[in-house]
């Protein structure tokens, strides 16, 4: 183990929190480093400091006159009865079938739309914007596509053309990019 | 475990710590059952409408966090009023307690918010005073000696020191230090009370630590 292993797990083993091995570890190398041993000994001092703080006694009778004061307050401020509070939940369950089926309603017979095109846009050329009209539509739903560049891989197409076309794609459709997150 | 002594161990003294470890991990695990078993109990009852069962919340628990809020606000003026906000914001709160968490972790996360919230509001306030004030404000907490707290401060003089030196800490660093070196709570605890996971809790810990250890040190503290 070096010293900075060591120096990163002073905290967990003095709090207890390291396995045998590498309890026995930390143990070992601070036996033999003067530095980390140095370092286990600010720390142990800071604690002890710390230590100085822990004793907060409470005055005797406080808590219960808390205790009146804080029932005192319930009462004045009429803090709702929990033991009355209807249960909600079979109404949300009514709300939410309801939502569904009028969504069912309104969607059926509807014809499908064509994919989203935005409009053409300034310093491209019209064969740049029809390109990049089709990645969106070929892409709408496809956040690996869109994240991997691939769009990009076409033979015809120049760097220069492909860093403008990504970035009017990026910048108009958002949505497309910050959704994906990779796994890790 | 406590490193009184720094010697090389055994890897039969490494079987010991593990056993003992997981002996003490499961004794605790019961501790904790029972105190959840009690405390659900009580809420269930208040939710019912028994009064009585929260004041037997409040009882249980008023102590720990009177000490939670008094280490973040260091003032006593203020802490009759903050301990009624907490307790009142948890009774409210209650039909949202879910009794699969630990009702002590729940509350000390309610106080936990309540008492960073405060001190936020009072770094706003501090920002409005010029630099001498602000350096008149931290002055006056601080002991006056030039020797080590070891050789010649006191008691109450290290708690000013300590306590000046949490006062400097980020608001959440500060939290999370006193929940561990003050209050006791385990990674654990402190996860579910912070509602992080715990390589957060552990990453926080680690940079609050480095943090105080840098104000102490360039105090002269250690």
């Amino acid at each position: 183990m070096d010293c900075r292993k060591c120096t990163d797990l002073l905290n967990d083993y003095l709090d207890g929190e390291l396995d045998g091995n590498e309890f026995a570890e930390v143990e070992h190398h601070v036996g033999r480093c003067p530095y980390c041993k140095a370092e286990l000994e600010r720390l142990l001092k800071m604690r002890d400091l710390m230590a100085e703080l822990k004793s907060v006694e409470v005055p005797e009778g406080e808590r219960e006159a808390f205790i009146d004061a804080l029932r005192a307050r319930l009462a004045s401020e009429g803090v709702p009865d929990h033991s009355k509070r209807k249960d909600l939940r079979p109404y949300l369950v009514v709300a939410i079938a309801a939502v569904l089926i009028l969504i069912a309603v309104v969607s059926f017979g509807r014809r499908p739309q064509p994919p989203p095109m935005i409009g053409p846009a300034a310093g491209l050329t019209p064969l740049e914007n029809a390109f990049v009209d089709r990645v969106i539509a070929g892409s709408l739903d496809d956040h690996v596509l869109a994240t991997n560049m691939e769009f990009m891989s076409d033979p015809g197409l120049t760097s220069g053309q492909a860093l403008a076309i990504w970035k009017v794609v990026k910048e108009t459709h958002s949505d497309l990019f910050e959704p994906y997150e990779p796994e890790d | 475990m406590k490193p009184g002594r720094i010697t090389p161990p055994s890897k039969g003294q490494s079987e010991v710590v593990d056993k003992e470890t997981r002996i003490a991990r499961r004794e605790t695990a019961d501790e904790t059952l029972a105190l959840r078993s009690r405390d659900s109990r009580l809420v269930s009852r208040t939710l019912a409408g028994d009064g009585e069962a929260f004041e037997d919340l409040v009882r249980l628990y008023y102590d720990r966090i009177r000490a939670l809020v008094y280490h973040h606000l260091h003032r006593e003026d203020e802490l009759d009023d903050a301990l009624q906000d907490i307790f009142l914001k948890a009774f409210q709160a209650l039909p949202r307690f879910r009794k699969r968490s630990n009702f002590y972790t729940w509350l000390y996360r309610i106080a936990s918010n309540y008492c960073i919230d405060r001190l936020r509001k009072r770094r706003l306030e501090l920002v409005s005073l010029d630099d001498d004030e602000k350096r008149d404000a931290i002055e006056a907490k601080l002991p006056t000696s030039s020797q080590t707290p070891e050789e010649s401060f006191s008691s109450s003089e290290k708690v000013a020191l300590v306590r000046t030196a949490l006062g400097m800490l980020d608001p959440l660093f500060q939290n999370i230090i006193i929940l561990r070196e003050l209050e006791g709570l385990s990674y654990e605890e402190l996860a579910e009370s912070l509602d992080i996971n715990i390589g957060t809790v552990k990453s926080r810990l680690a940079r609050a630590r480095t943090e105080l250890k840098k104000i102490l040190e360039d105090m002269d503290a250690i």
